[in-house]
């Protein structure tokens, strides 16, 4: 009897306890948190992205955590409400958090000195699908609702050859870039879209895939993902935080780090216009935007 | 009461106690230090801070505006979702429970007698059930892909190991005498089983498929956060685009669908157990006709292919799917030794997620209770109290995470809130219940003698209640261990978002390792739980 009010008492000491924790908040920059959305093999970012964690701290003077999100909407609105400072965010992701408030682009990554990706369509090779218009009725493998280039921009494009992608297409999502081209090679699809060129990846797997398919289509130019910094962050900060990745894509042992997380090879300058072109698509797609 | 040294006890005198002797005393004292160092260790180490949650609420508050302008103009998207949603907890359900029903024979003390098999069938029906519902879903989705397919076999699974534990037990306790003589006249197991027990088993299976399907219908709708299928996968989409309008309608179209079915489920479990099931029976499935037998089996039937209707199963995937969970089996026996270090820190944050979410919500359940109670509170109280809980506990655990992680940021401090706040649905709903039950007449008594209301509750109602209580309270830390290992797949700490990125990165000794943590750790919260339950009430 007497324990079960000892256990009560506990459950209330300790939030009373806990009550007196918490931070203070300000504008004062005592420590910076990188959000990051996990892409490809996950399981080992925490690690790999450490040490750019140590970098960036070194060039700031502050701090630095890391903290790996398990979906966009995580990482997005933990800087909205001022737990992460820097995210590096996706160009879909990046629209969403701009157009609530929440973040502001400072970079491009650059890829083998592109700042732009491209979505495709692939097709086995003996495929009777030779464009777009093809595959009104067939199976697309989509890789997921939110990904810019595993979804929303092939989607865009088919509704503009007068195909409705939710309704004269049928299409499944497969939950990766990979998994998508896997589920054409197993025959579960007539087509499949991913990033150019997702085949790479499972080309690991399986050397084949290169000569089994081939290209139907790319999009247009997408700009590349993100760093993002959060809105309420002083402007001195964004601008210093910019300035520590630039130094970081500069030095050989930051390159290899910045490569070793999401093949970036560098940084450009990135600003918000760059990004209109994600925001027609987006709409096309229906996707409200405030 | 006179004893002065009562007073130095301070608060703790506050309740009524049975005069105890002293190394009784020592223990309590021993006890209370320990559970209240373990609160206040795993509050500090989760960054628990009620400042941050004040901090948060405007934040939060930006959201619930958001929820309450649902945005219905997506609405013919998500019906199908919806649709697809209740034919994976009609399939799901179904072949669960029959698979259940004759396997709780095998794992019968009754009927089986050979110590080996029972060891066995009784382990590996306890395996099942200590994996939670949605990492089922999460490892199959990692096996067969995204879609319904991984739904419907991650809740066969978990319907199978509740239906056939209770099955089993009410097996154990049917009247064995018909069985016995049915038996000695040389009719075999089967028939015996089939003619003696099965029909008074029947009205209680039934009612707890019934009672699976209320559960299976609740999860079925988030199964799609982790790629299972149904209408949790345009809820996903909306919630990453923070769209939560849609999100909001969403959620709205699932509650109305979900108070349907359970209306209608209450509804049938009545008709189930109404009057006595016949002990035997030359019609086995006896307590059917209370539907009109003929009827009944058509449903069924009509509802299982139903359930499967223009459902995409991808099947090609199949043999790829099988290749994948020979990788997983041989990740479980090659496991990854060296992650354990990691393993056991993610582990304990599980741990501190459950038992401080389990905590709060055994504190704030406590006036839940007594206002949903319909002796010691005001009618319309009650009544208000009950639909308040009932509309708490049809969030999940997952959508209350991604709730508190707008307010107080990612990590294990949301998850503790979510699992919280959920709980308290479910166990004020239990203590009211027990307030009702219980015996009103010291209460009146002591009223009578002229003590005020507060005396009355302190004298005569809460000791009364207070052991039952106390074991809802632990029983509901068994559940919340499961759903604490889960809530990370949406970042709110634990073990859950490990997990996932192995499973996605198909990194399967990983994978192996973290489900053999799991089933460890949620063994050892079942068995200690059963252990302190039974010695309370």
């Amino acid at each position: 009897m007497k324990r079960v009010v000892v256990f009560l008492l506990a459950a209330f000491v300790a939030l009373g306890l806990a009550a007196c924790g918490g931070q203070g908040s300000s504008n004062k920059v005592d420590k910076l948190v990188v959000g990051f959305v996990p892409s490809q093999e996950a399981e080992n970012l925490q690690a790999k992205a450490k040490p750019l964690a140590d970098l960036l701290s070194q060039k700031l003077g502050v701090p630095v955590e890391v903290f790996v999100g398990t979906d966009y909407n995580g990482v997005i609105e933990a800087m909205g409400a001022k737990k992460v400072d820097i995210g590096f965010l996706n160009p879909v992701g990046y629209v969403v958090a701009k157009d609530k408030g929440y973040a502001d682009v400072i970079l491009i990554a650059e890829r083998k000195g592109q700042k732009t990706y491209r979505s495709q369509f692939v097709v086995l090779k003996d495929s009777p699908i030779q464009k777009l218009e093809d595959l009104k009725g067939k199976k697309i493998a989509w890789v997921d609702p939110n990904s810019t280039s595993g979804y929303i921009y092939p989607a865009a494009m088919l509704k503009e050859k007068g195909i409705d992608p939710e309704k004269d297409v049928q299409g499944t999502f497969a939950g990766g870039h990979d998994k998508a081209i896997m589920a054409l090679l197993r025959g579960d699809v007539d087509a499949a879209v991913s990033f150019d060129d997702a085949r790479s990846i499972v080309a690991k797997s399986d050397p084949s895939v290169m000569e089994k398919t081939r290209i139907l289509a790319y999009s247009p130019d997408i700009p590349n993902d993100t760093i993002s910094v959060r809105s309420s962050l002083p402007q001195e900060w964004k601008d210093k935080i910019k300035q520590a990745f630039l130094d970081i894509a500069k030095d050989e042992q930051g390159k290899k780090v910045i490569k070793e997380i999401y093949s970036h090879d560098g940084y450009a300058e990135g600003k918000d216009s760059d990004f209109d072109v994600v925001r027609s698509t987006m709409k096309l797609m229906d996707i409200k935007l405030k | 009461m006179a004893d002065p040294a009562r007073r130095f006890r301070g608060t703790l005198s506050a309740f009524p106690f049975p005069p105890e002797e002293g190394t009784a005393r020592l223990r309590n004292a021993a006890l209370f230090v320990v559970l209240f160092g373990l609160a206040a260790y795993a509050a500090a180490d989760t960054q628990v801070s009620v400042s941050a949650l004040v901090q948060g609420f405007p934040y939060m508050g930006r959201l619930f505006v958001a929820f309450f302008s649902p945005d219905f103009a997506d609405i013919a998207r998500y019906v199908p979702a919806l649709v697809e949603t209740i034919q994976m907890a009609v399939a799901g359900t179904l072949i669960g429970s029959l698979l259940a029903l004759g396997y709780a024979f095998l794992a019968a003390r009754n009927f089986v007698s050979r110590r080996g098999t029972l060891w066995a069938t009784r382990g590996f029906m306890n395996l099942v059930r200590t994996i939670p519902d949605l990492l089922f879903a999460a490892l199959f989705v990692a096996v067969f892909g995204i879609g319904a397919l991984s739904g419907i076999l991650a809740l066969v699974f978990f319907s199978f190991g509740i239906v056939a534990k209770l099955t089993s037990e009410t097996i154990e306790a049917a009247d064995m005498g018909p069985a016995e003589a049915l038996y000695a006249a040389g009719a075999t197991p089967t028939v015996t089983a089939a003619y003696a027990v099965l029909p008074q088993i029947l009205p209680q299976y039934l009612s707890y498929v019934l009672y699976v399907f209320e559960i299976n219908i609740r999860v079925s709708t988030v199964l799609g956060l982790v790629g299972a299928g149904g209408i949790g996968v345009p809820l996903k989409a909306a919630l990453n685009l923070l769209q939560y309008d849609r999100a909001s309608a969403i959620l709205l179209l699932v509650f109305v669908a979900v108070l349907l079915i359970e209306w209608t489920s209450q509804y049938l479990r009545r008709r189930l157990t109404e009057g006595e099931p016949p002990a035997v029976s030359s019609r086995p499935l006896e307590v059917l006709r209370r539907f009109r037998t003929p009827l009944a089996f058509l449903g069924v039937a009509a509802a299982l292919a139903w359930s499967f209707w223009g459902i995409d199963l991808n099947t090609k995937g199949f043999s790829v799917g099988l290749h994948m969970a020979g990788r997983i089996f041989s990740g479980i026996f090659h496991p990854e030794w060296s992650y354990v270090p990691e393993l056991l820190v993610a582990l304990w944050e599980s741990v501190e997620i459950a038992y401080l979410g389990t905590l709060l919500a055994a504190v704030l359940a406590l006036p839940f209770g007594f206002w949903a109670a319909r002796n010691v509170a005001p009618a319309p109280l009650a009544a208000g109290t009950k639909v308040f809980l009932s509309a708490v506990r049809t969030f999940p655990e997952l959508m209350l995470a991604i709730v508190f992680m707008v307010g107080v940021g990612p990590g294990a401090y949301a998850g503790i809130l979510a699992v919280g706040v959920h709980s308290v649905g479910m166990l004020a709903k239990l203590y009211g219940e027990a307030v009702e039950a219980m015996d009103m007449g010291p209460a009146e008594a002591l009223r009578a003698a002229g003590a005020d209301g507060l005396g009355v509750f302190r004298w005569a109602i809460f000791p009364q209640v207070l052991p039952e209580l106390l074991s809802y309270a632990i029983y509901r830390f068994e559940i919340n261990m499961r759903a604490a290992t889960v809530v990370g797949v949406v970042g709110a700490g634990g073990i859950g978002a490990p997990l996932l990125f192995a499973l996605q990165s198909h990194v399967w000794p990983r994978v192996g390792i973290i489900l053999l943590g799991i089933v460890v750790l949620v063994s050892l919260t079942d068995a200690l739980s059963g252990a302190i339950r039974r010695r309370l009430v």
